[in-house]
């Protein structure tokens, strides 16, 4: 079945996603092909040649459904969405949680840890607190310079501060730690969790990634020109277009996902519920050679990262159900799949289908690949594939245009791959399969 | 401060325009965004601490500078001439002058545990005239640790009889064996709570011990001032600068030794002194210690 020596299961999923705040409401928003993805005044006041972006439906109220006054005082706002993620994957999996009743009289779990990654960390707290503070510290009496700052600041701005709330929330006493491998980074979080379980370091471990909105974290994407989507301004649904013919630039976007892996022995010895099995996972680079830069994969490196699931899942790729790939909405796209193609080595009418789901969501950053794997154990479990919109018309360089599904389709999935790839030429893939009870 | 609903910005008075009361009020007001245990604070009075979770606001230790950031944003004085410690030293305190922004300065806040010992703080320091009546009702630093304790004490008891209560076989036995530890330190500490005079003596042992160390740095720094007046005369570069590396981390392991010395004192000095206010507050402690080691004794 696979070359690992352990069952690792799926026992929860926690989504805080542009189109929806939680599974039930991300679930619709899949199915119903809904985008998430609106324009916004912040950024056309910035002058932002991209002013479309995917913002989750977070605000006060529901922030404070889930966490007091003070707490999120100390929370920037990926760590928000990372508790609100972890929080429903806990939920899921069995847990209790109640935030506002008191969590520090919760025992630990000593059995579970979290790797939860962050592409960008805490650019709100650093431009919209410390800068400030920074800039008028030099008017100030000696020794006050920066102390209008408070004592918060370090906690919200170290890389780490996601999976230090979710560990703080949670009462997590396993390795509790932040990846960053940019847009890779909620994908390599699956597999660093896998891994560590499939070591004997955990039983179980809350793994994902989650990225904030502020402008700052998109800007310099914007000031590179042509890497997000500009021309879709006044139609901000149709900026996402993963595989479409008009694919121009990818659409910024925030929000987390988190899901619950746990050996098959530790989550039957709890009574858990389980969702699907992760097979195989594994991360590499392409060296920024032979066509990877820092900006583009190696393809070599791409075909190799899939290979290599496929190798340790001990798959036949015909058993492929669907592939969830990365497809940005960028020039990449036919790049990408064209490395699907040859790491398969299936007949193109033969392909399986493939999907985007930025295509609704945008591009969530670090928090990407968790809210895509998010995505994909729901499809496995509610027998559906979501649709990829904006890809009516196939960009021309890609072949497979019938295994695009720009409807709901109802279908039971067996395996379904999902891969992601990030600045610095870094790979991500994850094989997941149904739980079929054995 | 991210999905933080927007706050009114309360503005600076001069504090000799309220009355102590109302300056605790604004106070506590001031702390509300760093306090967790939202029961405890609503419910918050001169007494309640900042810190700890059981009986206080719940503010992490990490949190105590924004609380005195916080009395600085309230208050103006006229406490603001900077005027030298003594003739010649770098350090300096807060004099009489025009009235201007309240600044508190470092280590003056180390008793300020409870909104009531933050407005003693501020008559202390000359902000604000002294009123007898008001701190009559203020329990003192040392009796809010000596009771925190025991609110710990108290705690820690429950939850191991609570734990050893679901356990069987050798684990319970384990877990009573250290429930039979925690009882009599629990018993001690009841008692020692129970007389004045006994714990004015354990904290005067106490002090004693901390007032050794800070003699014994003091004599560190003597001995490595004489070393450095004897190696300035004769021009080795080196060793000077290695002696004042020596000096600089004696300086600041004084610094904080003073700070704990200051601390240590005044709880020595008034465990003694127990008035009415202390004695309710003790006899609350003192009855959840015995109901938790009668709880824990029952499984043993």
């Amino acid at each position: 079945m696979s070359r690992f020596p352990k069952r690792v299961v799926i026992t929860g999923i926690g989504a805080v996603a542009p189109n929806g705040l939680g599974i039930a409401d991300y679930r619709a928003a899949l199915m119903a092909g809904k985008s998430g993805i609106s324009h916004h005044e912040d950024l056309a006041a910035l002058k932002f040649a991209c002013q479309i972006g995917g913002k989750p439906p977070v605000g006060p109220d529901e922030a404070e459904a889930l966490l007091s006054g003070p707490d999120l005082a100390k929370l920037n706002e990926a760590m928000v969405y990372a508790t609100m993620a972890a929080v429903e994957a806990a939920r899921m999996s069995g847990v209790t949680v109640d935030l506002k009743k008191g969590y520090n009289d919760t025992p630990v779990d000593w059995a579970t840890g979290a790797i939860i990654g962050c592409g960008i960390g805490g650019m709100d707290t650093m431009c919209d607190e410390l800068g400030p503070v920074l800039a008028a510290a030099a008017d100030q009496d000696p020794g006050m310079g920066v102390r209008p700052m408070g004592t918060d600041i370090v906690p919200k701005i170290m890389e780490s501060s996601v999976s230090v709330a979710v560990g703080k929330f949670l009462g997590l006493g396993g390795q509790t730690t932040t990846n960053s491998s940019a847009c890779n980074t909620g994908t390599e979080a699956i597999f660093e969790a896998f891994k560590h379980i499939q070591m004997g370091y955990a039983e179980s471990m809350y793994a994902g990634g989650a990225e904030g909105t502020h402008p700052g974290t998109w800007s310099g994407f914007d000031a590179m020109r042509d890497v997000l989507c500009s021309k879709f301004n006044d139609r901000p649904e149709k900026g996402s277009q993963p595989m479409g013919a008009g694919a121009c630039g990818f659409v910024p976007s925030g929000g987390a996902g988190v899901l619950r892996l746990e050996t098959l022995e530790h989550a039957q010895k709890r009574g858990a519920k389980i969702h699907c099995e992760v097979v195989a996972a594994y991360a590499n680079s392409g060296g920024q050679r032979d066509g990877g830069t820092m900006t583009f994969p190696n393809p070599d490196g791409v075909m190799r990262c899939i290979r290599q699931v496929i190798k340790d899942g001990e798959l036949d790729p015909k058993r492929i159900s669907l592939i969830n790939g990365h497809l940005t909405s960028t020039g990449a796209d036919p790049r990408e799949v064209g490395s699907w193609i040859k790491a398969l080595e299936l007949p193109l009418e033969k392909f399986p289908l493939i999907q985007s789901t930025k295509s609704m969501i945008g591009h969530s950053l670090g928090a990407a690949g968790a809210l895509e794997c998010v995505a994909v154990v729901d499809q496995i479990v509610n027998g559906y594939v979501h649709p990829s919109i904006n890809s009516e018309e196939v960009h021309p360089q890609i072949p497979i245009g019938n295994s695009i599904p720009h409807q709901m389709v109802k279908k039971e999935l067996e395996y379904v791959i999902k891969a992601s790839f990030g600045f610095g030429d870094v790979n991500g893939c994850v094989l997941f399969k149904r739980w079929d009870g054995k | 401060m991210a999905f933080m609903r927007k706050q009114a910005v309360v503005e600076a008075v001069d504090i000799n325009t309220v009355s102590p009361d109302d300056a605790e009020k604004r106070i506590t007001a001031g702390v509300k965004k760093y306090a967790t245990n939202e029961a405890n604070f609503a419910a918050a009075d001169a007494n309640t601490p900042y810190l700890g979770h059981i009986v206080g606001m719940g503010i992490e230790s990490s949190n105590l500078a924004d609380i005195t950031m916080s009395i600085e944003r309230q208050f103006l004085t006229k406490m603001t001439t900077k005027t030298p410690v003594s003739e010649g030293s770098a350090e300096f305190k807060l004099t009489a002058g025009e009235l201007g922004k309240l600044r508190i300065l470092d280590g003056q806040d180390a008793l300020a545990a409870t909104p009531g010992l933050s407005v003693k703080m501020l008559m202390d320091l000359g902000h604000m005239s002294p009123s007898a009546p008001y701190l009559e009702k203020v329990m003192s630093f040392a009796y809010v640790m000596a009771c925190g304790d025991g609110w710990k004490m108290a705690d820690a008891l429950k939850k191991m009889a609570a734990k050893a209560e679901k356990l069987a076989g050798a684990e319970r036995a384990e877990a009573l064996a250290n429930l039979k530890t925690l009882v009599g330190q629990a018993k001690d500490y009841d008692a020692l709570l129970g007389d004045a005079a006994k714990l004015a003596a354990s904290k005067a042992k106490a002090y004693q011990n901390d007032k050794g160390g800070f003699d014994a740095l003091t004599s560190e720094l003597n001995l490595t001032l004489d070393k450095i007046k004897g190696v300035s005369a004769g021009g080795d570069a080196a060793a000077l600068a290695k002696l004042r590396g020596e000096e600089a981390e004696i300086r600041t392991r004084l610094k904080m030794s003073a700070a704990k010395l200051r601390v240590s004192q005044e709880v020595a000095e008034a465990a003694g002194k127990r008035r009415a206010i202390e004695d309710k507050k003790v006899a609350d402690v003192r009855a959840a210690l015995q109901s938790a080691v009668s709880t824990a004794e029952k499984l043993s």
